[in-house]
């Protein structure tokens, strides 16, 4: 195995793009080492993302959206009074990751990356509409964090692309977002079920809506009929049992030993209402 | 034989609430763990567990495995060396057939098939994988419903024996109303922080072992019976144990095959276990079902208790879980039966775990008897109180002390019970969620197994007293130390103590619940020992102010002897000492409980558990809100270290109740979930409200101190108390473990 630390993201792609065998980026490495240690990945090139200048940093954009470092821990997200300002729901899904000792290694690029359909951060930054940028072989790109995952552990990075920065875009007022998640145990656990809900008021109504599901499908699923269901609306009982419904419709879930199917689509649409009405008080003013 | 020991007088150590005397080294990491120790020269071991259950092994590709750079030998059945000892037999009480490459079958999966050695751990892991075995597999059976049950012909330890008291028959027929209920418990690993660990080095053919034990010198016999070799040449240091539950006191294969690297090769070699093979040879608690019929009088007397376990066991050894002997010694029913039965399975031989017996029994029982005291009407705590056995059921022996009456009480009272609804689906809180409560009872039996101690009284004034046995993480070198020190008349900073090696006197096994007992006993022995003839040297000593006091008591107080009753005359140990030549004293004792009290009295310890749950009711997420233990263990010689033990039994109960349970791939017999991540246990936050009672207990029979034992009791009841509590919530009786989201959804 070879180890690089490039100090540029230019120089991470060409690295990675000259690479013949299997080839990991090392973020936090919480996924990656464990892989490594198991046995269950053995990359001939890793390539250390974080000595490149920059990526431990949050910084303001300048339409007041926010650009998150690809080191950047979930500890740290934590602890950014802006960013849990704005986006409650995105910090909430990166800071459920793991324990005390993981959130000081995990990134949202590596949560991304990693490409379990059960990644808690996912839902978050999909529902908020975050984009990644991507910087590869032929420059840069920008690409919606919706489109990254396309199946188990599978990514739309092509060769020698790397995620060079997180981007959320300006929050806006009366604006909210929340993420729930479903696991047996109370901590420590992968997600049976996870629930993000990103909108937007027009005095009590809901104007804007994003719904976004995870580990109910092989890859994150944004649900355009549940923020369907609620737009229009102040979440009353029958938009709730729309968006329930229609967050239940969208689930094509597996079986296995952390819930059922069945079990699973009907756990998603209460997830859905309850992740609905906090991002809905957050909106109003709660404070998250 | 007196009928009664002597109530003896405690000094002012025991009862106190002292921390563990090794606490620091243990958080500060000077604590060293048998994997901590390594020799120079020392070689790795890494074994290669099987990834079928069933079959024979056909090819390794030992080549690779060899050319693999720092790969020293690669082991395999074709070329391992000569034991001498048979792996078929069984050297001492506690030992299982081994696995250690004596063929090329395969029975379980996760079994050793080969052992490679290496100059690094990374080099042996790679070299055990580039061995890429491949099998000949046959069909695997691991599952309850796969074999044939039949009798399991009692005989010893993994054998249990069956009981019928009364007419069982006539039981059934006077039960004005009955249940007849089947409960299903998994498999089970013990998976203690600290995996299984060797370092064995041999000097000629002396061979001196770093392994964590439950029973120091029973493994020393059993390792120098594979090795031909006399018990006097092992030398098993063991001074720290990051956990057992049961697995560390029964020697297993892949130690066997270190040991065995170490002498083929010369050189010391180290072994340790991954998480993964705490999966594979070192014993678990096998599957059970239950099934459970009842019956009660007009008066909710019950006529009938008629409870048949069937148990999983190996292919090729005996461990049944001797479950329904939960019902044996705890209602007062007009008829008893308990039956096993066993089923073989290409599973590893189970063994015993965190209560053997009893955890699993009473899961089932104590639901029973919830479901029984719902069909007669009764609340579950009046139930339990009208079957109180004032004697021991069956046998109508007097209990050596029995104070469950206490522990229902004091429990029902701290918990609150008094109010709750008889029928479930009643209580809500303020968030809306459901709210159940449950109880169980506990029982466990104070066994004693021999032990012996020394202790020696040092011209200083000081002591240092010793016996073999390790620490197991339950705080044993502490409370063995208070009770030491009592026994010299000396504070506690002033006794030393020495334990964890296997050339101090024999400590017996740390297991059964009975160690502070019985090594707690030879300790005490020991310090009187010393105390008494200190006494005869100051009688017979002219210039001692006890001098004549021949046929008196002496009392020993603060580094002092008194003569009992009369403060008046004392002498400091020092003095005594000091004019005798200012030689150290010796002293020797045991602890082993005479037959006779064993067959005159019924002991046990006993409990009450009481549970609250909260449950989600759109999502079924359930949450043990409060957990209240009160048990009654005889004499708590540090409620401090007492309480944590009940606290982690009840832990492990709640883990029962709700979370651990393998997998089996039903194609190739492996365990699906052989890691934490996938084998849960509950997480501190899964842990609510925890709260124990100890309840003030005098025995004046179990043992001179009066201590019986609280290391398994904690989990007794606790998962029936949790089930009950489910039931209570919701209406739903889920009658297999551990209780599931989905049993709740679908019920
Ligand atoms: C004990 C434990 C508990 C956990 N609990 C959770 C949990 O509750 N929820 C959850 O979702 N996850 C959990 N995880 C998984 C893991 O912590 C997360 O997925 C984490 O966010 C991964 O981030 P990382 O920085 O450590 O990624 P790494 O391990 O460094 O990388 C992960 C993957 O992403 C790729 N990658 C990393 N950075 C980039 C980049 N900039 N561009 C392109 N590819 C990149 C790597 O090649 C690799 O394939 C847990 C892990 C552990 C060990």
């Amino acid at each position: 195995m070879r180890y690089h630390s490039p100090s540029t993201f230019e120089d991470a792609a060409r690295i990675a793009a000259a690479a013949q065998g299997v080839t990991r980026f090392l973020a936090g490495g919480t996924d990656v080492l464990v892989q490594l240690r198991s046995g269950h990945v053995l990359p001939d090139d890793l390539i250390d993302l974080k000595k490149i200048p920059g990526t431990y940093d949050i910084a303001q954009t300048e339409d007041g959206g926010w650009r998150i470092g690809i080191a950047v821990p979930g500890a740290a997200l934590g602890a950014h009074a802006g960013l849990c300002k704005d986006w409650p729901g995105v910090v909430e899904g990166m800071e459920l990751v793991g324990s005390t000792q993981v959130q000081g290694r995990a990134t949202l690029a590596g949560n991304l990356c990693n490409g379990s359909p059960a990644a808690d951060s996912v839902p978050g930054l999909v529902a908020a509409g975050a984009t990644v940028e991507i910087t590869g072989p032929e420059g840069t790109r920008s690409l919606p964090v919706a489109e990254v995952p396309v199946g188990p552990g599978k990514t739309a990075l092509t060769a020698g692309e790397v995620i060079s920065a997180i981007v959320l875009p300006p929050r806006g007022d009366k604006a909210g977002d929340a993420y729930l998640r479903f696991i047996p145990r109370t901590e420590m656990d992968i997600a049976v079920v996870g629930a993000a809900v990103s909108l937007r008021l027009d005095g009590d109504t809901i104007a804007e809506a994003r719904v976004a599901l995870g580990a109910v499908a092989p890859t994150v699923l944004l649900v355009a009929e549940a923020a369907e269901a609620i737009v229009g609306t102040t979440l009353d009982d029958s938009a709730m049992d729309a968006l329930a419904a229609a967050a239940s419709a969208a689930c094509n879930p597996i079986d296995d030993k952390r819930g059922t199917a069945a079990f699973r689509i009907e756990v998603a649409g209460v997830m859905a209402k309850r992740a609905a009405r906090i991002a809905y008080d957050r909106a109003k003013g709660a404070s998250a | 034989m007196p009928d009664t020991v002597q109530p003896i007088r405690f000094g002012s150590n025991s009862g106190q609430p002292v921390s563990r005397r090794d606490g620091i080294a243990k958080v500060t990491g000077a604590a060293t763990f048998s994997a901590d120790n390594s020799p120079a020269n020392l070689l790795h071991a890494v074994y290669l567990p099987a990834t079928i259950a069933r079959g024979r092994v056909t090819h390794f590709d030992t080549a690779a495995a060899q050319a693999h750079p720092g790969v020293t030998h690669v082991i395999t059945p074709a070329n391992r060396p000569d034991v001498q000892g048979d792996p078929e037999a069984k050297p001492t009480l506690f030992s299982f057939r081994v696995e250690i490459l004596q063929d090329d079958s395969v029975r379980y999966a996760g079994q050793p098939i080969a052992l490679v050695l290496g100059e690094t751990l990374e080099a042996a892991t790679e070299g055990a994988r580039l061995l890429a075995p491949q099998y000949a597999a046959e069909p695997v059976a691991t599952d309850l419903d796969d074999g044939a049950p039949f009798d399991i012909e009692p005989g010893g330890f993994g054998r249990p024996q069956g009981m019928v008291h009364g007419d069982i028959d006539a039981g059934h027929a006077a039960a004005r109303q009955a249940i007849d209920v089947t409960y299903e418990t998994p498999a089970q690993y013990h998976n203690a922080m600290e995996t299984h660990a060797i370092v064995a080095e041999w000097d000629g053919d002396r061979l001196t072992l770093d392994v964590p034990s439950q029973a120091l010198n029973m493994s020393c016999a059993a390792y120098a019976y594979f090795f031909g070799i006399p018990a006097e040449n092992v030398t098993v240091r063991s001074p720290y144990l990051g956990g057992g539950f049961g697995s560390k006191a029964i020697p297993i294969g892949p130690n066997i095959l270190a040991i065995l690297a170490a002498r083929m090769t010369g050189r010391p070699v180290k072994l340790m276990l991954t998480r993964q093979q705490m999966f594979g040879p070192t014993g678990h608690r096998p599957a059970t079902r239950q099934r459970l019929r009842m019956g009660i009088d007009a008066t909710g007397a019950l006529t009938a208790l008629d409870h048949e376990s069937l148990s999983a066991s190996s292919r090729f050894d005996d461990f049944f879980e001797p479950a329904s002997n939960a019902s044996q010694g705890l209602y007062a029913a007009g008829a008893l039966r308990s039956v096993h039965k066993g089923v073989r399975l290409d599973i590893g031989t189970p063994g015993p775990m965190r209560a053997p017996g009893e955890a699993s029994g009473a899961a089932a029982l104590e639901c029973a008897m919830d479901e029984m005291a719902h069909a007669a009407g009764m609340d579950p705590l009046e139930f339990r109180l009208r079957n109180y056995a004032e004697t021991e059921p069956g046998t109508g022996k007097p209990f050596s002390s029995k104070a469950l009456r206490d522990c229902y009480l004091q429990g029902a009272e701290r918990f609150g019970w008094d109010g709750r609804p008889l029928d479930p689906g009643q209580m809500r809180d303020e968030a809306g969620l459901l709210v159940g409560w449950g109880m169980g009872t506990a029982l466990f039996p104070c066994p004693m197994f021999a032990a012996e101690a020394r202790a020696t009284l040092r011209p200083d004034g000081t002591a240092l007293v010793e016996t073999s046995a390790a620490d197991m993480g339950q705080g044993a070198w502490t409370s063995l130390a208070q009770i030491a020190a009592d026994s010299l008349g000396l504070p506690l900073d002033k006794v030393a103590f020495n334990a964890g090696h296997s050339s101090l006197p024999d400590g017996g096994v740390a297991g059964g619940s009975g160690h502070t007992a019985t090594a707690g006993t030879a300790l005490h022995e020991a310090g009187c020992d010393v105390i008494r003839q200190l006494g005869e040297i100051a009688a017979t000593d002219p210039a001692s102010p006890l001098h004549g006091a021949g046929n008196a008591r002496f009392v020993a107080r603060d580094g002092h002897l008194f003569i009992e009753g009369d403060d008046s005359r004392s002498e400091p140990f020092t003095d005594i000492l000091a004019r005798a030549g200012g030689a150290a004293l010796t002293g020797s004792g045991k602890g082993v409980r005479p037959p006779e009290v064993g067959q005159e009295f019924a002991m046990s310890s006993h409990g009450a558990v009481f549970a609250e749950v909260r449950i989600d009711p759109e999502l079924c997420q359930m949450r043990v809100t409060r957990l209240v233990g009160a048990f009654a263990a005889g004499r708590i010689i540090n409620p401090k270290l007492a309480e944590s033990q009940l606290m982690g039994g009840m832990i492990w109960g709640t883990s029962f109740a709700l979370h651990e349970k393998v997998t089996h791939d039903r194609t190739t017999g492996r365990i699906v979930n052989a890691d934490l991540a996938g084998y849960h246990v509950p997480v501190n936050a899964d842990v609510l409200g925890l709260e124990v009672i100890t309840v003030h207990e005098d025995d004046l029979h179990v043992n001179v101190l009066g201590v019986k034992g609280v290391g398994e009791i904690g989990i007794v009841g606790t998962v029936g108390a949790i089930g009950n509590a489910i039931w209570h919530a919701t209406g739903k009786r889920i009658r297999r473990f551990p209780i599931r989201i989905e049993d709740l959804l679908t019920a």
